[in-house]
């Protein structure tokens, strides 16, 4: 079994009103990683993942689904 | 952390990027050059073999640290962040599996030709730190790529 996942990243953060560079700043990242996050070129670590939501304001989960 | 240091992390990760596919390519064409050089016996040949050790120690370093050593401790932190960290990962995987290739490519070579022990090292040496940073550098502009 292959599972995917996915991520809704850009539309939260668009939700905001940030760019790439202003959510990266706030998680102390480069905006690059927040790209290849948004991407789904890159897998963030769970350190990561729970840093982006909470710089969001929401559950992890409903940021990061696994997909079947 | 400030806007600043972010635009600065970006340009230095564009600029390392590109210098890394660059130096790779002129590290592989320097030790192409020399091929067939077991011991030097000239001065441009001994010059080149030279050239050869110092880019490969210089492109093992950059791969390792990933520069920018005399930065402050932010930008270098955003320079060498989790996708960095993941692309040299990526980077040292497909050095990896070129070694393994030219391996086999030297073994099957040094059936019908002689192959210095000196020569093996160099290529295998070559494919390792070449591979890697060429790779490590096209992953990282891909990354900084807006899709």
């Amino acid at each position: 079994m292959t599972d995917r996942l996915e991520n809704t990243l850009r539309q939260a953060r668009n939700a905001k009103g940030w760019t790439q560079a202003e959510l990266a700043e706030r998680v102390a990242v480069s905006r690059k990683t927040i790209n290849t996050v948004e991407n789904g070129v890159f897998i963030p670590s769970t350190l990561l993942a729970l840093k982006l939501a909470h710089a969001l304001g929401r559950p992890v989960e409903t940021l990061f689904t696994l997909v079947e | 952390m400030s806007a600043e240091e972010m635009a600065l992390a970006e340009k230095l990760t564009r600029r390392r990027a590109r210098m890394c596919i660059i130096l790779g390519l002129f590290f592989i064409a320097t030790m192409a050059s020399s091929l067939g050089v077991d011991v030097p016996t000239s001065r441009p040949e001994t010059v080149k073999i030279a050239a050869w050790i110092v880019w490969a120690a210089m492109l093992l370093f950059i791969l390792a640290t990933g520069g920018g050593l005399l930065r402050g401790k932010t930008v270098r932190a955003l320079m060498n962040d989790d996708s960095t960290i993941d692309n040299r990962r990526r980077a040292m995987v497909a050095g990896f599996w070129a070694t393994v290739a030219s391996a086999f490519a030297l073994y099957a070579i040094s059936l019908f030709e002689p192959v210095s022990g000196r020569e093996a090292i160099r290529l295998l040496l070559s494919a390792a730190v070449g591979a890697s940073i060429i790779g490590f550098g096209k992953l990282e502009l891909r990354s900084l790529r807006n899709d």
